[in-house]
């Protein structure tokens, strides 16, 4: 989602920036968005846009968009650029993984009948 | 008007205990801990769950009155006649059923204070007097506030008919040895009924403090309590015992005895957690771990903590017990303040104290304050305020949750974010976070080679730049863990042909397409998910509408492999996230955001719960 997907979102009839889900699906959408990331209250930001318009709420969100999107962008690229950091992280996470996922199988195996193979660690 | 009785009447009103969901809300945060009601953080034991769900069948039925089964399971275990158990609705129930059965006005209920919190009320309710002995109060590096039984004994008279010896002692976790029990039962008098209140027994390590069941053996007027509230995890469910050496007193109890107020339910899963005992054995072995590492870390920030032998602990902070718990709760932590004053003289006991001891002071018999016994010896101070604890959750095992997110989709959209993954990122701190990059799923539709590893790559770096830590979770791609795979064609034979041909992604695209169309994968990828879940354990998996069948059939499968091999597998229930934001697509807001415009074919279809 970009700033330019912002300010093209298809909103609602009428003028009022109200959130309702039923009767107007985009501009709740838009309040939605913006609360969850700004984390003011919709019946804040409600108050906050009274009478003003749909551009106006547009061109906020796109900004509040852009300043949590950027961040996460670079961050994400830093982490494209080190791809030995980066797979050294998922072959941690992977060995913690399995020390559990290894219990369950062992445990299941055991259970239906399967023969320990001789010399293997129980 | 109508009134109730006056000793009703000054009952103080029932306060219910923090609710963590309301306190969460309050205070802007995902979850609260409940550290305030002794409860065990483990789920119930799989077997306990399969027998509360088999027993729900037949609950149009009365449940069996005398509660035949469970009671000969218990004397099995404890080596008595079946005529020396009587079930309750929990502990509590039981005491107030031998209230009813031995206590009148004129009579005496003798007990230490601070105790459990119903003696008080259970003596003003049978209008007899209630004799309260304070603890000894504790002395630093000594053992704290503990009974003081030469000081019960005392206290005991030829009116006294029931003394309550609560040990491990609620709510200061303190104990009584041995040799001073031994002693203390032997010099009560034969017409005074000594009840054992052991609802924490199974948490007792000290092997001086003894088995009440065992000292109870040739001695008639002895009687011992236990629930299956605590140690067992049957809290919700409600199931106390108790076994007497005297086969009349548990008839005594039967008498009074509310009829068929221990549920189906209840008695189904009493018997299902007796029979796993050795696993209740394991996670009360946990708890102790935890009960001694949190002892020894707030004794290093300088509190002083009683020595605990339940599953709590009691920190003597005196006054500051009120102020304590709601900086606490300010942090998301609800423990139990008992108000009173720090250095209170035996008369000068807590409030409770206060309305407990009306009935006597209406009769004239004592004054109020005097109800609380002194022994004889000089004064202490006692230290009857403090807060307990819960061996917290957050030491113990958290619940396990596992989720898993589709590589097919060179970048996440901000829906995703605001919907699954802003859950992964809060999850880290309340729950055992494991989450994965499916790429097996991902090719239950045509990948290219190198756009697959790059997309494995970008979405592992998109989550940790969006917050998921993997110093607090479990981040990994699923192809890295085999174990997967192995459970999985477990499952598969487990599954009927049928069940999974009723999956809704694999009937819309072979209904569409003909089954020639669709691959084996796409037709048995739900059993796959279902590994995902149960290789791991997990207690919850954060689903959306559209992945709740996925759940079902974990569940089912997990049900079905533990019927037939016994308990393995834990059964997953549904994580949904408080106030997740439901976010719509942009350009036709009737429709939920998609991953990635235009989707893959059929990524839709192969996403794991997320």
């Amino acid at each position: 989602m970009t700033a330019k997907k912002i300010r093209s979102a298809v909103t609602d009839t009428g003028r009022e920036i109200v959130a309702d889900a039923e009767n107007k699906p985009g501009v709740t959408n838009l309040l939605t968005i913006h609360s969850a990331l700004s984390g003011t209250a919709v019946a804040d930001l409600e108050q906050q846009f009274a009478g003003r318009g749909y551009g106006d709420l547009k061109k906020e969100l796109a900004e509040v968009v852009t300043d949590f999107v950027t961040p996460v962008r670079a961050r994400t690229q830093e982490l494209l650029d080190d791809p030995t950091e980066l797979q050294r992280i998922l072959a941690g996470g992977a060995e913690r993984a399995r020390e559990v996922a290894a219990g369950t199988v062992a445990a299941v195996y055991e259970r239906t009948g399967f023969l320990p193979a001789a010399g293997a660690p129980r | 008007m109508v009134s109730p009785r006056p000793v009703v009447q000054a009952l103080p009103a029932y306060k219910p205990g923090r609710n963590p969901a309301d306190l969460a809300r309050e205070i802007g945060v995902e979850r609260a801990v409940k550290l305030a009601s002794n409860e065990v953080a483990f789920p119930p034991l799989p077997a306990v769950v399969q027998a509360v769900a088999a027993a729900a069948a037949e609950t149009n039925r009365y449940p069996d009155n005398g509660a035949v089964v469970l009671t000969r399971a218990l004397a099995e275990r404890y080596g008595v006649d079946p005529g020396q158990v009587a079930t309750g609705c929990g502990a509590v129930t039981l005491c107030q059923e031998l209230a009813q059965a031995y206590s009148e006005p004129g009579t005496s209920i003798a007990f230490a204070w601070r105790s459990f919190e119903m003696y008080p009320l259970l003596a003003q309710v049978a209008g007899a007097r209630a004799a309260q002995v304070p603890l000894v109060p504790g002395r630093a590096g000594g053992p704290a506030d503990t009974h003081d039984l030469d000081g019960l004994l005392a206290a005991i008279d030829d009116t006294t008919r029931l003394v309550f010896v609560c040990n491990p002692n609620n709510p200061t976790g303190t104990a009584v040895r041995r040799a001073e029990l031994e002693r203390f039962l032997d010099a009560v008098p034969e017409q005074t009924l000594v009840v054992l209140d052991e609802a924490y027994r199974e948490f007792v390590t000290d092997p001086d403090v003894p088995d009440g069941i065992e000292l109870m053996r040739g001695r008639p007027n002895v009687a011992v309590l236990r629930t299956f509230s605590k140690a067992w995890g049957l809290a919700g469910l409600r199931v106390g015992y108790l076994i007497a050496e005297d086969p009349a007193v548990a008839e005594a109890v039967r008498k009074t005895h509310v009829p068929f107020s221990v549920s189906m339910l209840a008695q189904a899963a009493a018997v299902a957690a007796l029979a796993s005992e050795e696993e209740v054995r394991a996670r009360c072995a946990a708890v102790v771990t935890e009960r001694d590492r949190l002892t020894a870390a707030l004794r290093e920030r300088g509190l002083d903590v009683a020595d605990s032998q339940a599953n709590f602990v009691w920190l003597a902070v005196g006054e500051e017990a009120t102020g304590l718990a709601a900086a606490l709760e300010s942090r998301a932590v609800i423990t139990r303040p008992f108000a009173g004053r720090a250095s209170a003289s035996p008369s000068a006991a807590p409030r409770r104290t206060t309305s407990s001891s009306r009935p006597s002071t209406r009769s004239g018999a004592t004054p109020a304050s005097s109800d609380v016994i002194g022994t004889g010896r000089p004064e202490r101070p006692g230290r009857p305020a403090g807060l307990m604890a819960d061996v917290p959750p957050s030491s113990m095992p958290l619940p396990r949750v596992l989720s898993g997110i589709q590589p097919t989709a060179g970048s996440f959209h901000l829906g995703n974010y605001l919907g699954a993954l802003r859950q992964w990122v809060a999850l880290q701190d309340s729950a055992e976070a494991f989450y994965c990059v499916v790429d097996l799923h991902a090719i239950t539709v045509q990948q290219d080679p190198a756009v697959l590893r790059r997309n494995t790559m970008v979405s592992a770096a998109q989550l940790l730049a969006l917050g998921v830590d993997p110093g607090r979770s479990t981040l990994f791609v699923q192809s890295h863990v085999p174990e997967h795979l192995q459970l999985s064609w477990v499952l598969e034979c487990l599954t009927g042909f049928g069940e999974a041909s009723r999956m809704t992604q694999f009937k819309d695209k072979s209904q569409r397409e003909g089954t020639s169309g669709a691959s084996v994968g796409l037709f048995t990828y739900p059993v796959l998910q279902a590994a995902d879940i149960l290789v791991y354990q997990a207690d919850q998996v954060p689903v959306g509408e559209d992945q709740r069948q996925h759940l079902e059939l974990t569940r089912d499968l997990a049900t079905r492999f533990n019927s037939r091999y016994g308990p393995t597998l834990t059964l997953p229930a549904a994580h949904i996230p408080p106030g997740a934001a439901k976010i719509l697509d942009l350009q036709s807001p009737d429709k939920k955001m998609s991953k990635s415009l235009p989707p893959p074919a059929a990524s839709s279809c192969s996403t794991s719960p997320t």
